[in-house]
């Protein structure tokens, strides 16, 4: 991809995604429906709570850029997990939503920067914790969202642990969601260069400089753009990305024309 | 090697799991209902998800054993295809298996004992010799050590007295073939290919010279040799560097001793090859001209020439009525 691919942090509350904020120095540029923060390729929306919230969220941020096969999405906030310390951040290895079949399993195409979990999304907060799966209230939702609008391997839910069986729910207020966020805040990061790591494999797109004079001087369907710009690709990579002249096609008198020119001398160029 | 294993509920407690896990010793293990959830998934991405794969232990429901493309077969009377496992420790451009999942995990079903009593059953059925080919959706032999597979299916085949086995493979992975007796009803079949095709389309694969000194070291052992010269790609310098890869390839294998050979061109479903050509928009080998017949593609040019050319160059080595041509 020619530049960076976006990351969308999708979280519930503000005091989850401050630190992150923050960090990246991003500024409020949307107040309703949702807020939003930052524009590409950093950008934090304000989700409001719940999985309906969170699936929301997503497909509103959608609509704010075009999509890019290089887009990278992540669920950032709190859980309650019934053994793990406060403040321990976990990689979700596999969500469900309580009480409804199926699941999703984010891929782990990197090393996960913290230990990874089962996790739980419920319609209201939990107090008895199963024995190992963390617990919240939007990654089902995100997930469902993404699945239909992302790229599946660049999708990641990472939540810091605010609750445990010793802690309860009474300890969860703002400042204090603020200082757990903060401290995970470098596996975070981590977590998004690997995700930009990978998303760095994906293969650049480039536009041949010999399209543009062609669009110019003859007109092309959108379907016939399309078709240009394959040929054109195929002939860079077997003949050199330097080595297509106009002139070769001769002087044709149509875009048809031209596309039947151009693929005959490209289906006649050997591999190198 | 491999960080990530999911495994089935199902086939938590199978003795296999246990063995795979104790030898892969990942990092995370995470359960999972059915494979599908997580290999047939949309929005994934092959070419990102092949260079960390994960391994998902699973078990095989339905049909096991599956009935071979007509042309596939080497003989008459009935032959399947099985596939213990999906995807590849290897990574070759020109793969169909590229284009047929939809992810690039590896997937390990590890109730063989299903298998084998499939395998019984049909080939029990038939009075002719029932060939069986292993290789097709995975390489046999390249995760031998991992899956114990060959330990497994080569003795259960060989009570079989109908039973042929092939094993397909691009690996050198061969010590479990040499520490067991040849059978004569194995045939172990290599993929091969020029040095310049291995370097620019074979990636991750062991060398020519590993392949070939593996194979020579089973043909002494005793095991039936295969050579599959599939798919001939149409590189520069074709009757040069092929003539030059047969002469090395038979001067360390004897050509007479072989059970077959074939020699085949590229061919892909025209749905996957458009499949990979996306995943690759960069890759030279998909920007050549092709044509379609039969909803198979193949390069344009000179497919049969070439083909045709390199039998003629084999059949100076290897008895003409073993050669067998895959044409697209």
């Amino acid at each position: 991809m020619s530049a960076p691919p976006g990351v969308t942090v999708i979280c519930a509350l503000a005091s989850e995604a401050q630190p992150l904020i923050d960090y990246w120095r991003l500024k409020a540029v949307r107040e309703r429906p949702l807020r939003v923060f930052g524009d590409h390729p950093l950008r934090v929306v304000i989700s409001g709570v719940g999985s309906h919230a969170s699936a929301a969220a997503v497909g509103f941020s959608a609509g704010l850029h075009e999509a890019r096969s290089d887009d990278i999405w992540l669920n950032l906030g709190i859980a309650g997990h019934r053994s793990h310390a406060l403040g321990t951040p976990l990689l979700a290895a596999r969500v469900s939503h309580h009480g409804r079949d199926g699941a999703w399993y984010p891929s782990l195409l990197f090393t996960a920067p913290c230990a990874i979990a089962e996790l739980i999304t419920h319609d209201h907060p939990v107090t008895d914790l199963p024995p190992r799966a963390l617990c919240d209230m939007e990654a089902a939702g995100f997930m469902a969202a993404t699945s239909r609008i992302a790229a599946g391997d660049l999708v990641q839910v990472v939540k810091v642990v605010s609750d445990n069986v010793e802690s309860g729910l009474e300890g969860i207020e703002r400042v204090r969601v603020h200082a757990l966020m903060l401290a995970a805040l470098p596996t975070v990061l981590t977590l998004i260069a690997r995700l930009r790591e990978v998303a760095a494999r994906l293969p650049l797109t480039t536009d041949h400089s010999g399209a543009a004079a062609l669009l110019a001087r003859w007109h092309f369907t959108h379907a016939q753009t399309t078709q240009l710009r394959q040929l054109l690709q195929r002939h860079a990579l077997l003949a050199g990305p330097a080595a297509f002249n106009a002139g070769q096609l001769g002087e044709p008198l149509s875009s048809a024309a031209l596309l039947a020119s151009l693929r005959d001398v490209v289906d006649n160029l050997p591999l190198p | 090697m491999i960080d990530t294993v999911y495994v089935e509920r199902e086939v938590a407690d199978h003795p296999r799991t246990a063995q795979v896990l104790s030898r892969v010793k990942p990092q995370q293990v995470i359960p999972c209902e059915r494979y599908g959830e997580i290999f047939n998934r949309h929005n994934q991405n092959f070419r990102l998800q092949k260079a960390r794969p994960a391994l998902i232990l699973a078990a095989k429901h339905g049909r096991r054993l599956l009935p071979v493309p007509p042309t596939y077969g080497l003989s008459e009377g009935p032959a399947y295809y099985f596939s213990h496992m999906l995807n590849c420790l290897y990574d070759c451009r020109y793969c169909f298996l590229q284009g047929m999942f939809r992810s690039a995990h590896y997937v390990l079903f590890v109730n063989y004992e299903d298998f084998i009593a499939d395998i019984q059953a049909q080939c029990a059925q038939s009075e002719q010799a029932c060939w069986l080919f292993s290789g097709y959706d995975c390489d046999s032999l390249a995760l031998d050590p991992l899956t114990g597979f060959t330990q497994t299916f080569i003795p259960a085949c060989a009570e079989l007295p109908n039973v042929w086995l092939e094993l397909r493979s691009k690996s050198s992975q061969i010590r479990s073939l040499l520490a067991m007796a040849p059978l004569a009803r194995c045939v172990c079949a290599f993929s091969l290919s020029p040095s310049p095709v291995i370097d620019a389309f074979e990636h991750r694969t062991p060398s020519l010279a590993a392949r070939l000194a593996a194979i020579a070291r089973l043909q002494h052992h005793g095991w039936p040799i295969g050579l599959r010269f599939d798919p001939l790609l149409p590189i520069p310098n074709f009757e040069a560097v092929h003539g030059a890869f047969f002469d090395q390839v038979f001067g360390a294998i004897d050509g007479t001793r072989l059970h077959s050979v074939t020699v085949g061109v590229l061919r892909l479903p025209r749905d996957q090859a458009r499949t990979i050509a996306r995943l690759y928009p960069d890759e030279r080998l998909f920007a050549l001209g092709h044509r379609e017949r039969q909803g198979l593609l193949t390069y344009g040019r000179d497919a049969s020439a070439m083909l045709e050319w390199c039998a003629g160059r084999i059949a100076h080595h290897v008895d003409p009525t073993r050669i067998f041509r895959q044409a697209a």
